[in-house]
C-alpha cells in the first residue's frame, strides 16, 4: 500500500522494517550508579505514515526517550543499552556528525513552547529556511522562497508577509504552525513532537492536530508524540506506550490500551480523570505518588501504589506479550489473574 | 436582573468592566487600552460552584482577580451577601478578606520558600488576630488535617513538598479564616494527572462540609464540568453563555461554546474519531480592538449580517440558561451536540487539554 522512496534511502517495506525501531533502550546517569534505568528496557516500533504516543506523567521518562532518539540527552545522562534504529542506522552509536545530518533533515522536531524554541531575533522565514540552507545547501533567497511555501502549507495566512515577521508578532497557534513548518522544511520521514499542543487553547489544539494529521497522510510522515493527554492520544495516534517511572507499563494500539487496559496504572489513570458522568462525585485516587528518579522500586515500579499488588510484584516484571500483540509489564494481568477491562 | 430566582446570591457581580493600559502618552495619559473584561454579570450561591471557562484572552482570570478584590474594577459592582464591597478599603477590606479567599494556579510560586508550611498555613490567623503565636502550631496542624495532609509537615518547607502537597497547603491557608467564598484560579492546571483527582476530591469534600461558594476558573472543561453547578463561558471579555453545568455540557447553545466543546478530545478513539468538530476560522481577535457587533462573529460559523450591527445581550433561553447570540432570537443554530461531550455512553475520562 505504501511506495517508499527508493532514492538514496535503504529500501524497506513499512510492514517489514519499521521506520523507527527502539529496542531495549536504557538511559542511565553518566556518573552515579545510584539507580539504573531512568528509562529501562524500552521498546517500540513506528512505521511510516503512522503515529505513536508516549504517554505518562511528569518524570516518567517520555521526554528523555524522545531526546535519546535524537541524541540530545542532557550531558549527565547516557544511553547505556539498547538501540534506536532509524533508516537502517543505529542512532545510539552514530557520531555527533552523523546525528547532525539526521536532526532537522530526516527527523524533524516540535516542542511544547514555541516561543522559547523560536529565535526572537530571526525572522520566521529565516528560521524555517535555516535547515534548508544547512542540509540542502540552498542559498538565502531560495530558502526564503521555500519557507514561504512551507508557511502556506501549514496554513499561515499571508505567507508572503509572514516570512518577514518575527516570532513575537504571531499568536501562539501561529507560532506552533511556524515551528511545524521549520520541522518539515527538509521533508523528514519522522516528526518528534513533544507536547506540541499543551500550551495551546483547545480550539487551537484541534487545528494543530488536524494539520499534523494532514501532514502524516500527505507526506507519509511518522509522528512520535509525547503527551500526557489521553484525549489527544485517542484523537491522533495509532499506537501508545504508557510510561510509568521509566518503564513501558503497557503498549499496544490505542483501541486496546484505552478500551481494555492491561496494566493497573493505565486503568487507574482512567478512573482518576473526571468525566461528565462522574460530575460532582469522588474520583478514584492513586495512592502515594510517582517515585522520584533514583528511588524506583526494584520490582514492578507501580507496585507501591497498585491496589492489586501481591508479593510476586516485588520481583522485577519483564514485558510479556499478550494475544494480539498487546504487551504489558503487569505479571498478574499476563498470568490471567487480573482483568482490567471495562468496569462501571 | 437575570430573571433567575436568586433573591440574594452569596456573591454577585454586576456589569464588571476592567481595562488595562496598552500605551501612554509622554505625559502618562492612557492613549490605548484593552478592555479585558467588558460588562460581566455573575452570581454564586452558598454551597455551589460557579465554573468560569474560557480560552486565553477571554478575561476569566481578570474576573477572578476583581471578585477577589485583588484588582479594582473600572466599573460595576460586587456584592457579598448583599453588601456592596466594590470599593471597600482599609479595615473593611481586611474584614472582607476573612470572607473571601483565593487559591492560585501555581503552588510553586504561591508559597514563600523561606517560611515553614505551618507558618504559611496559619499566617492568616495571625494577621487577623484570630490566634496567638502560641496556638499557631496546633491550629496549623488542624488545618493540615483538614486538607488530608500529615500534621507532621508543619515544620517542613515548601521545597520539600510535591506539587499536590503544596496545592493542599495553599488550600489549607485559604481555609484558615473559614471564608464564605473561595476563588480558585486554575487550581489543578500545574498538577499531574494522578494528583489532580486528589485536589478535585478535596475541593468537593470541603464544600460539602463547609457550604462554601466556590468560583472555579479554568480553561479545562473536564475540571469545570466535574466541580461546577453552573458554568459561565467567556469569550473576549464577555460571558457568552451561562447556565446549569449539565445543560451547558449537553446542549450548549452559543456557537462558541459548541465549537469549544467539540474541540475537547474525548479519550475514547471509537467515539473521538466519529465526532464532528466545529471548525473556527481565524485567530482570536485582539482584545484591544474587538469586532463591532458580536465579538465572536469573525470566527463564527453561523454569523449573519446582523451580527456585525448588533451586540447581542445575554437572553434567557431556558430555565436559568442564558445565551448572547442573535441566532437565538431568530432560529436555533446548527450543530447542537445533544449528548454530554464528556460522558458519551460509558464513563469517559477526559484529561487536560
Amino acid at each position: 500500500m505504501s511506495t517508499p522512496t527508493m532514492l538514496a534511502r535503504p529500501a524497506h517495506r513499512a510492514e517489514a522494517t519499521p521506520l523507527l525501531s527502539v529496542q531495549g533502550l536504557t538511559i542511565d546517569l553518566e556518573a552515579g550508579t545510584t539507580q539504573r534505568g531512568l528509562v529501562e528496557d524500552l521498546s517500540f516500533d513506528l512505521a511510516e505514515g503512522t503515529s505513536l504516543a508516549l504517554i505518562g506523567e511528569s518524570g516518567c521518562g517520555k521526554t528523555l526517550t524522545s531526546r535519546a532518539v535524537l541524541g540530545l540527552l542532557p550531558r549527565h545522562l547516557k544511553v547505556s543499552g539498547g538501540s534506536v534504529m532509524f533508516e537502517g542506522r543505529d542512532l545510539v552509536r552514530a557520531s555527533e556528525q552523523e546525528l547532525r545530518q539526521v536532526r532537522g533533515a530526516s527527523i524533524g522536531m516540535v516542542f511544547q513552547e514555541p516561543m522559547s524554541c523560536l529565535d526572537p531575533t530571526m525572522t520566521i522565514g529565516d528560521q524555517i529556511g535555516e535547515s534548508r540552507r544547512l542540509h540542502l545547501g540552498e542559498n538565502r533567497r531560495t530558502a526564503r522562497k521555500a519557507a514561504q511555501a512551507l508557511l502556506d502549507r501549514v496554513g499561515i495566512p499571508h505567507a508572503d508577509r509572514r516570512v518577514r515577521s518575527y516570532p513575537h508578532e504571531l499568536s501562539g497557534g501561529m507560532q506552533q504552525r511556524a515551528m511545524i513548518a521549520a520541522a518539515i522544511a527538509c521533508s523528514p520521514k519522522l516528526l518528534i513532537a513533544d507536547e506540541p499542543t499543551t500550551a495551546l487553547d483547545v480550539t487551537i489544539q484541534a487545528e494543530i492536530l488536524d494539520l499534523l494529521r494532514e501532514l502524516r497522510e500527505d507526506l507519509r510522515l511518522a509522528v512520535l508524540l509525547v503527551t500526557h493527554d489521553l484525549g489527544v492520544v485517542a484523537d491522533f495516534c495509532d499506537e501508545v506506550v504508557v510510561m510509568y517511572a521509566g518503564h513501558a507499563a503497557e503498549r499496544s494500539t490505542v483501541e486496546r490500551v484505552i478500551g481494555s487496559p492491561a496494566h493497573p496504572y493505565t486503568r487507574a489513570l482512567h478512573a482518576s480523570t473526571p468525566s461528565g458522568a462522574s460530575a460532582r462525585t469522588y474520583l478514584e485516587v492513586i495512592e502515594g505518588r510517582v517515585p522520584a528518579a533514583g528511588s524506583f522500586p526494584a520490582g514492578c515500579r507501580f507496585e507501591p501504589r497498585c491496589p492489586h499488588a501481591t508479593a510476586a510484584c516485588l520481583q522485577p516484571q519483564p514485558e510479556v506479550e499478550l494475544p494480539g500483540g498487546h504487551r504489558t509489564r503487569c505479571g498478574r494481568v499476563a498470568a490471567g489473574e487480573l482483568t482490567l477491562g471495562e468496569e462501571a | 436582573m437575570t430573571g433567575a430566582d436568586h433573591a440574594q446570591a452569596l456573591l454577585r457581580a454586576t456589569s464588571l468592566v476592567k481595562s488595562f493600559p496598552l500605551r501612554r502618552s509622554a505625559l502618562g495619559r492612557v492613549v490605548e487600552s484593552v478592555r479585558a473584561v467588558d460588562g460581566v454579570d455573575l452570581e454564586v450561591d452558598a454551597g455551589t460552584t460557579l465554573g468560569i471557562i474560557g480560552e486565553s484572552g477571554s478575561g476569566k482570570t481578570t474576573v477572578g482577580r476583581m471578585l477577589a478584590r485583588l484588582a479594582p474594577p473600572d466599573d460595576g459592582r460586587i456584592e457579598l451577601a448583599g453588601e456592596d464591597v466594590t470599593r471597600v478599603r482599609g479595615r473593611e477590606l481586611k474584614a472582607l478578606r476573612r470572607k473571601l479567599q483565593v487559591v492560585f494556579q501555581n503552588p510553586y510560586g504561591a508559597l514563600d520558600p523561606t517560611k515553614s508550611v505551618g507558618h504559611a498555613v496559619a499566617e492568616p490567623l495571625l494577621v487577623h488576630g484570630l490566634a496567638g503565636r502560641r496556638q499557631l502550631r496546633s491550629r496549623a496542624e488542624e488545618l493540615l488535617e483538614k486538607v488530608a495532609l500529615d500534621p507532621g509537615l508543619v515544620d517542613r518547607y515548601p521545597a520539600e513538598l510535591s506539587g499536590g502537597q503544596r496545592q493542599r497547603v495553599c488550600i489549607a491557608r485559604a481555609l484558615a479564616l473559614s471564608p464564605d467564598v473561595l476563588i480558585a484560579d486554575e487550581p489543578t492546571s500545574a498538577l499531574d494527572l494522578s494528583t489532580r483527582s486528589e485536589i478535585l476530591n478535596l475541593l468537593l469534600s470541603l464544600q460539602e462540609q463547609t457550604g462554601q461558594g466556590i468560583v472555579l476558573i479554568s480553561h479545562d472543561f473536564a475540571t469545570i464540568r466535574h466541580l461546577s453547578h453552573r458554568i459561565a463561558v467567556m469569550y473576549l471579555g464577555r460571558v457568552v453563555e451561562e447556565g446549569p453545568a449539565r445543560t451547558i455540557a449537553t446542549s450548549p447553545q452559543h456557537p462558541y461554546t459548541q465549537a469549544m466543546l467539540s474541540a475537547v478530545p474525548v479519550p475514547d478513539p471509537k467515539v473521538q474519531r466519529n465526532r464532528q468538530r466545529i471548525v473556527l476560522s481565524g485567530d482570536l481577535p485582539s482584545p484591544a480592538d474587538p469586532p463591532r457587533g458580536c465579538r465572536f462573529r469573525t470566527r463564527c460559523p453561523v454569523a449573519m449580517e446582523a451580527c456585525a450591527e448588533t451586540d447581542p445581550p445575554l437572553l434567557t433561553v431556558g430555565s436559568g440558561h442564558r445565551v448572547a447570540c442573535l441566532r437565538h432570537t431568530e432560529a436555533a443554530p446548527a450543530g447542537g451536540s445533544g449528548s454530554d461531550v464528556v460522558g458519551v455512553g460509558r464513563a469517559l475520562p477526559l484529561v487536560d487539554g
